[in-house]
């Protein structure tokens, strides 16, 4: 070792020892206050964790009872299906005239108003009606001919609704108008 | 740094990681003077060495996930966490600072022989921080900070062969340095 060396690692010593051996004190404060805050943070964000986890599961838990209930199958809009009784329909029966369940409308409408069933002059040649569906159609107004009903000769081209009567072999058996 | 106990300093750490701030402190007054004093010696400026010391020690607090106890010692990770914070500090104050790694003429001359001790504490200080950044970094972790080759190595990601020529070659230019300064005073 050169005295240079000796030199130079004595004033290495000296540079060591000399001067500010640690940050200022406000360091120190600063740094326990930001760790306080993060402290606290923390704690929030555990206990949001917490609230959300139990959200969570009880929004799946409301899922899983809404899953499990039987489910009601919405009606049909245009169809209904009606017991009735099993007899040939000759004439127009008071029994079948009974309106069908129809789905509630948004906005109240005028009442309708129907005519009987009236039996299709093929019906007698079907098969015994068991059950049956109805049907809202719209027909020209010289549909109503077919049971023998008047129509105006000026609205003859005109339309009108109608439920016809499917019987279990999907065959109209009745029809009736609505206005 | 003071103490290099890396099991008390990991327990330390995990206790401080959950919420002990008493930890925290403990750990703070054990290694802050070496992390605030490696920054001064590199930047030799007050204000970069707090702000490197509250950054270090912010990121300690906050890398529960970036300190890896298989690959160091606290002291090495928080003089790690320094070193690129001081380099990052003096890269924004002089980015356009020259750099001195050419020949260095030997000097034999003595030096440092004509000064009081005060002077000569302040010519070496001011000679090392005009050293060029990589002979500096070493010149202060082995010199003033006593630290072994194979830790300054793993620290710097370099081999203990380059710490020492790095070394060796930082001396020289501080020598050489020191004689010019002289030579200049008289």
């Amino acid at each position: 070792m050169t005295p240079n060396d000796q030199r130079l690692d004595e004033a290495f010593r000296a540079v060591a020892a000399s001067g500010p051996q640690g940050a200022p004190m406000a360091i120190e404060a600063a740094l326990r206050q930001e760790f306080r805050q993060m402290q606290r943070w923390r704690k929030f964000r555990i206990g949001a964790s917490w609230a959300g986890l139990t959200a969570a599961a009880a929004a799946g838990i409301l899922t899983l009872m809404l899953a499990r209930r039987p489910e009601i199958p919405p009606p049909s809009p245009f169809v209904a299906r009606i017991e009735v009784p099993v007899t040939p329909v000759t004439q127009p029966t008071r029994a079948i005239a009974r309106k069908p369940v129809r789905p509630r409308r948004e906005k109240p409408q005028a009442a309708e108003v129907a005519t009987s069933f009236y039996s299709l002059p093929e019906a007698s040649s079907m098969l015994p009606l068991e059950y049956g569906s109805v049907v809202r159609v719209q027909l020209p107004r010289s549909a109503m001919r077919i049971v023998g009903l008047p129509v105006n000769q000026d609205r003859v081209f005109e339309r009108i609704q109608a439920d016809v009567l499917l019987g279990q072999d999907g065959l109209a058996r009745a029809i009736r108008f609505v206005q | 740094m003071q103490t290099d106990s890396p099991q008390n300093d990991h327990d330390l750490l995990t206790r401080m990681w959950a919420g002990d701030e008493d930890a925290f402190t403990v750990l703070y007054r054990r290694h802050q003077g070496a992390v605030y004093r490696f920054a001064l010696q590199m930047s030799g400026k007050t204000d970069i060495a707090e702000e490197v010391t509250q950054d270090s020690f912010m990121l300690l607090m906050r890398g529960r996930n970036q300190y890896d106890p298989s690959r160091g010692s606290v002291s090495a990770y928080l003089y790690g966490v320094a070193r690129n914070h001081v380099l990052r500090a003096l890269e924004r104050e002089r980015p356009y600072a020259p750099s001195e790694d050419g020949d260095i003429p030997i000097d034999s001359g003595d030096v440092l022989g004509d000064l009081t001790r005060s002077e000569r504490i302040e010519s070496v200080r001011q000679a090392i921080l005009s050293l060029p950044q990589p002979y500096r970094e070493v010149v202060v972790l082995c010199e003033l900070h006593e630290l072994d080759y194979a830790e300054v190595a793993a620290m710097l990601q370099c081999p203990v062969g380059t710490v020492r020529s790095r070394l060796h070659r930082g001396r020289a230019l501080l020598v050489w340095k020191l004689r010019a300064s002289e030579r200049c005073s008289v």
